[in-house]
C-alpha cells in the first residue's frame, strides 16, 4: 500500500540559484498526485529530492512520517520512472523487472512468478523473454512501470513517461496509469508541464510556477474552476485576463472595473475597493446575447476572426476600445458562422469573471 | 579536495572509490610523476665515480644540458633529428590523407572494415620485422638493387642506406596506421552533405578539400602529426636497422650513453627529447586549434 | 570521350593498388627469403626452397625464452593496465573538479613523449628507490604507464556515452554501487574493455622503445629480434616474420568469423 509524504518548507538552491522555493505539501496515502508545471520550474527537480537523488537544502522530507535526510534512493521505499525510462536495453524484459527482486535477493520461483504477475499487470503477458529494443514505444513505457512496481514501493515517482509517445498512444496510457494505481493502491506522484494528464489522471494537482513556488494545491475541478493565484488562473486552461480595479457595488456586490466596463464579479481574494487587479473569463463561459443589449454584464464587440475546431467554435473579438476577448462556443450544429466584422453582444455571468492579483504568489510575498 | 571524495563517494560507493584512487594514484605517482622526477634529478646531476656520489660534488648542474649545445656531433643529431622526423611527419600526412579520405567518405561501406582491416593487420606484426623487411630491399644485395642491374638500369648496386634516406622510409612505412586513424576519424564524422552540397555549388576538388574537408579534419591531423612527430623522433628501431653510421639518430646517442651507464647525459637528452615533443605537440594544437580533448576518439 | 569521374575513379584505384602494394610488398619480400636456402636473409637469388630457417627457429631456445617473457609481461600489462585505464577513465568522466584538466593533461603525457623516455625514468625510478634492477619487473612497469592511458581513452570514448539514467534507475530500484557498476556500467562498457584488452597485449608485446630501456639484461621477443637482426643476422627471424603473419591472418579470420557470428545472433 501507499505511503504518505510530506514536504516541509523544502527549498532548494543551486549555486545562488533558487530552483524551488519553500514548498509545503502533503501527499495523502494511495494518492493519484501530480505537479503541473513550465518546463524549467523545478518540478524534475522536486522529484528528484523525493527520490533522494538529490539532497534539499533547507526543510525537510517525510515519507510514512519517516524523515528522509540522509536515506540514499537505493533505500527509500520509493520508485522512478525516468523520462527517457531508462530501460537497460543489454537485459530482457524480465530481466529487467528482476533486476530489482534480484537486489532484494528474492528467490528464484517467486522472482518468475512475481514477473509474470507484473507482466499481466501491464497488458504484456509473455513479453518477458523479448528484447528491450524490440518494444515499442508504448510497450516500453509497461515494461518501465513493471519493473518500477516490482520493487513494490509505496510511492512511484513518474517523470513525465508519456511525453515521447504519440497523441493517441498517449491518452491511452493515461487510463491504464489510473488504472494501475487504483489497482496497486499506491501513491502515484507524477509530473507533467502537460495539463490534460494532470487534470485527467490526478487527485489532487500542484502547481509550479516558473520562478519554483508552489502556487496552488487543489483537486482538478477546483484547480479549473477555484484558481487561487493569477498565474494558476492563466497557465491551467485558457482564460481572459483584463487588468482590472476592484469595485464595491450595491449591497457592497463585487465588482470590478475592466477598460470597457464595469462588471459584476467574483472576489475571492476580498481585494478592497480600488486596488488593482487582473480580472478572469474563462473563454467558455462568456455567452453571446441576441440582438443589442444594454443589461448588467454584456458588451458590444465586433468580430475578429473565428477558428472552426469542430466540437467548438472559437472566436476573437473587439471590444470598441480594442480589447481582445477571446469567447469559445459549442458547436450545436445550427446556423451559419458569424461573419467576420459582425456586431455582436456577449454577457458575462456574475459568477464566470474572476478578481485574483494580478501576478502571482510569488510577488504577494515580496510586498 | 574533500569535494571529490564526497563525489567518488556518492558515484562509486566507499570500496568502489577506494579501488579507483588506489589504482589511478598508484599509476600516476608511482608510474608518472615520480619516474619523471628521478629522470630529472639525474639529468641535473655530473657523472661521477660511485665513492663521489652522496659527496660535495653531487651537486646540481646544467653540465649535460650544455653538453648537447657544445658536442657538435650531438648538436648536428638533434637539429637533424628534428628535421627529419618532420619529413617523415609531413610524407605521413600526404601519403595518408587520401587513403583516410576514401575509407571515411568514399569507399562503399562493406569494404570500408576489409581495407581497415587490410592496413591493421601488417602492425599486427612486430615493428622491428616491418622495417628489416625494407633493409631486405634497400641493402647492396637487395631487391631494389638486384632489380635494377638485372634491367641494367644501374651497373654497381647503388647505396640507398647511406643518409637518411632509408631510415625516413622506413619510418613513413612503420608509422602509417598512427596517422590514418586519426583522419579517418576526423573525417568519418564529417556529413557528406556538406561535400555534396559544395560540388552542387560547382566547387572544384581542391576547392573542397581546401574549405571543408580540411577545416573538418584538423583535430585529425593534429593527432597524427603529433603521433608520428613523436614516434620518429623517438624512434630506435629504424635507425637501428635502416641507418648507416653517417646516419646517426638522437635516439642511438641515448643508447650509447645508457649502455656506457652515463644515466646523467642519457637522462638529460631523454628529457630535451621528450620537451622537444611536447613542444611540437603544444604548436601542432595552436596551428590547428584544437584541445587535448581530441585524443578521446 | 572520357567523363572527369571516370578519371578520377581510375586514378584513385591506382592510389590504391599503389598503397596496398606499399603496404604489403615488404611483407611478401620478407616471406620469400624466409624459404630462400641462402645463408643470408636475401629474396635474389634464388637458392632453393626450404624450410630450413623455421626449423632452426623452433630449436632456438633463446627465442622461446624471449617470447615466454614476452607472454607473462604482456598478460601482465593487461591485468595492470585495463584495471588503471578504466578507473582513470571513470575519474575523468563522472568526478568534475578544477583540476581535472590538468590530471588529464597528466594522464595522457605517457602516450605523448618517446617510449625511450618512459623507459630509462622506469628504470633509474625502481633503481634508485626500490633498489629492484631493470628486468620482467620494470618493463612491465615501463609499459603500463603509456598502456593505461591508450586503455583509458578507449574506455573514456565509450563511457562518455553510457546514459546515466541507466545507473541512477539500477541504483533507484535498490541496488548499491557495486551492483551498479557490474550489472549496468560494467556491460556497458564491456566491448570497450574487451578491445582496450586485446590493445594492451599487442602494444605490450610488440613494444620494442621503452623495454629496450627498462628491462636491463633480459630479454622479450622484440628485444631478441632487435639483437638477432643486428647482430647475427639470420633468415630464422625471416621465418619468425612468417609466424607473425600466420598468427594474425588466423586471427583477423577468427575476429571476423566471430563478428558475423555476433552479428546474426
Amino acid at each position: 500500500m501507499g505511503h504518505d509524504i510530506h514536504i516541509d518548507g523544502v527549498t532548494m538552491q543551486f549555486g545562488s540559484v533558487n530552483a524551488l522555493t519553500d514548498i509545503d505539501v502533503h501527499i495523502r496515502a494511495g494518492e493519484f498526485f501530480s505537479f503541473l508545471g513550465p518546463s524549467g520550474c523545478g518540478k524534475t527537480t522536486l522529484l528528484k529530492l523525493i527520490s533522494g537523488f538529490l539532497e534539499p537544502t533547507r526543510g525537510k522530507i517525510r515519507i510514512n512520517g519517516r524523515n528522509m535526510k540522509g536515506v540514499g534512493p537505493n533505500i527509500r521505499p520509493t520508485a522512478m520512472i525516468f523520462q527517457n525510462l531508462a530501460l537497460f536495453p543489454l537485459m530482457t524484459v524480465a530481466e529487467n523487472i528482476g533486476f530489482g527482486l534480484d537486489v532484494r535477493k528474492i528467490p528464484r520461483k517467486e522472482k518468475i512468478r512475481k514477473i509474470a504477475h507484473l507482466l499481466d499487470l501491464v497488458s504484456l503477458p509473455n513479453a518477458g523473454k523479448k528484447s528491450v529494443n524490440d518494444l515499442s514505444g508504448g510497450q516500453k513505457q509497461r515494461v518501465a512501470i513493471a519493473r518500477a512496481l516490482a520493487v513494490a514501493p509505496s510511492v512511484l515517482l513518474l517523470d513525465e513517461p508519456l511525453s515521447a509517445l504519440d497523441l493517441k498512444l498517449r491518452k491511452h496510457m493515461r487510463f491504464e496509469l489510473r488504472k494501475i494505481q487504483q489497482k496497486t493502491g499506491v501513491t502515484f506522484v507524477y509530473i507533467t508541464h502537460d495539463q490534460g494528464e494532470a487534470l485527467t489522471m490526478s487527485d489532487r494537482v500542484g502547481v509550479i510556477s516558473e520562478a519554483g513556488i508552489l502556487e496552488q494545491v487543489d483537486t482538478p475541478f477546483d484547480l479549473y474552476n477555484h484558481p487561487k493565484t493569477g498565474f494558476v488562473a492563466s497557465f491551467v486552461g485558457e482564460n481572459n485576463a483584463f487588468p482590472a480595479l476592484a469595485a464595491a457595488g450595491q449591497n457592497n456586490a463585487s465588482m470590478a472595473q475592466i477598460p470597457f466596463g464595469t462588471f459584476f464579479c467574483r472576489n475571492p481574494m476580498n481585494l478592497p475597493p480600488g486596488s488593482s487587479a487582473t480580472a478572469f473569463v474563462r473563454p467558455e463561459t462568456i455567452t453571446l446575447v441576441n440582438g443589442s443589449s444594454t443589461a448588467e454584464n454584456t458588451v458590444q464587440c465586433r468580430v475578429v476572426s473565428q477558428s472552426f475546431e469542430g466540437p467548438f467554435v472559437t472566436m476573437v473579438l473587439k471590444t470598441r476600445d480594442n480589447t481582445v476577448i477571446r469567447l469559445r462556443k459549442n458547436n450545436d450544429g445550427s446556423g451559419p458562422l458569424l461573419s467576420p466584422d459582425a456586431q455582436i453582444t456577449i454577457c458575462f455571468a456574475p459568477d464566470s469573471i474572476l478578481l485574483l492579483h494580478p501576478r502571482g504568489k510569488a510577488h504577494d510575498r515580496d510586498y | 579536495m574533500t569535494g571529490i571524495i564526497k563525489q567518488a563517494f556518492a558515484s562509486f560507493g566507499k570500496t568502489g572509490a577506494g579501488i579507483i584512487f588506489l589504482l589511478v594514484g598508484g599509476w600516476v605517482i608511482f608510474m608518472i610523476i615520480s619516474p619523471q622526477l628521478i629522470a630529472l634529478d639525474y639529468s641535473f646531476r655530473p657523472l661521477l665515480p660511485l665513492r663521489d656520489i652522496g659527496g660535495p660534488k653531487d651537486a646540481y648542474t646544467l653540465k649535460n644540458y650544455i653538453t648537447l649545445m657544445t658536442n657538435t656531433l650531438h648538436r648536428a643529431v638533434f637539429f637533424k633529428t628534428i628535421w627529419s622526423s618532420l619529413l617523415v611527419t609531413f610524407l605521413a600526412l600526404c601519403l595518408c590523407y587520401p587513403i583516410s579520405y576514401y575509407l571515411a567518405k568514399a569507399a562503399r561501406r562493406s569494404h570500408v572494415s576489409l581495407l581497415m582491416m587490410c592496413i591493421i593487420v601488417p602492425y599486427w606484426i612486430n615493428e622491428l620485422l616491418r622495417i628489416f623487411a625494407w633493409q631486405l630491399i634497400l641493402s647492396d644485395a637487395g631487391i631494389l638493387n638486384q632489380m635494377l642491374l638485372w634491367l641494367q638500369v644501374i651497373n654497381e648496386p647503388v647505396n640507398f642506406r647511406a643518409g637518411d634516406t632509408a631510415v625516413i622510409m622506413g619510418m613513413v612505412y612503420a608509422y602509417i596506421l598512427f596517422m590514418v586513424f586519426p583522419l579517418y576519424n576526423a573525417m568519418e564524422s564529417l556529413d557528406k552533405n556538406q561535400i555534396d552540397g559544395a560540388r552542387d555549388l560547382g566547387a572544384s576538388w581542391l576547392r573542397i578539400h581546401w574549405k571543408i574537408v580540411i577545416p573538418h579534419a584538423k583535430p585529425g591531423m593534429a593527432v597524427g602529426c603529433i603521433m608520428t612527430f613523436m614516434l620518429a623522433a623517438g624512434s630506435v628501431a629504424a635507425p637501428q636497422l635502416l641507418g648507416s653510421p653517417s646516419s646517426f639518430w638522437f635516439t642511438q646517442i641515448i643508447y650509447t650513453n645508457y649502455e656506457t651507464a652515463n644515466w646523467n647525459l642519457g637522462t638529460a637528452y631523454a628529457e630535451v627529447l621528450a620537451l622537444l615533443c611536447l613542444v611540437f605537440m603544444f604548436l601542432m594544437l595552436k596551428l590547428f586549434k584544437v584541445g587535448l580533448k581530441e585524443f578521446v576518439k | 570521350m572520357i567523363s572527369s569521374s571516370r578519371i578520377l575513379g581510375v586514378m584513385t584505384g591506382l592510389y590504391l593498388l599503389g598503397f596496398f602494394t606499399y603496404l604489403f610488398l615488404p611483407l611478401v619480400f620478407m616471406s620469400v627469403v624466409a624459404f630462400n636456402q641462402s645463408d643470408i636473409p636475401q629474396a635474389v637469388p634464388w637458392n632453393g626452397f626450404t624450410f630450413d630457417w623455421f626449423v632452426a627457429l623452433f630449436h632456438d631456445d633463446r627465442m622461446w625464452q624471449a617470447f615466454g617473457n614476452s607472454l607473462i609481461v604482456a598478460v601482465s600489462v593487461v591485468l595492470i593496465s585495463v584495471p588503471v585505464g578504466l578507473s582513470a577513465a571513470m575519474v575523468l568522466t563522472r568526478l568534475h573538479c578544477k583540476a581535472k584538466n590538468l590530471l588529464y593533461a597528466l594522464m595522457v603525457s605517457p602516450i605523448l613523449v618517446p617510449g625511450i623516455v618512459l623507459g630509462i625514468s622506469t628504470f633509474l625510478f625502481w633503481d634508485s628507490w626500490f633498489r629492484i634492477s631493470g628486468g620482467i619487473w620494470t618493463a612491465i612497469m615501463g609499459q603500463s604507464t603509456f598502456i593505461s592511458a591508450y586503455c583509458m581513452l578507449l574506455i573514456m570514448a565509450r563511457a562518455q556515452r553510457l546514459d546515466r539514467t541507466q545507473e541512477d534507475a539500477a541504483f533507484d530500484l535498490g541496488a548499491g554501487h557495486n551492483r551498479v557498476f557490474f550489472k549496468i556500467t560494467l556491460p556497458f562498457l564491456k566491448p570497450a574493455i574487451i578491445s582496450s584488452a586485446g590493445l594492451a597485449f599487442m602494444q605490450s608485446f610488440e613494444n620494442y622503445n621503452t623495454t629496450l630501456f627498462a628491462i636491463g639484461i633480459q630479454q622479450t621477443l622484440p628485444i631478441y629480434i632487435g639483437t638477432q637482426l643486428r647482430v647475427f643476422i639470420s633468415p630464422a627471424m625471416n621465418a619468425l616474420g612468417v609466424a607473425f603473419i600466420l598468427v594474425t591472418i588466423f586471427g583477423a579470420v577468427m575476429y571476423e568469423i566471430l563478428k558475423r557470428k555476433e552479428r546474426y545472433r
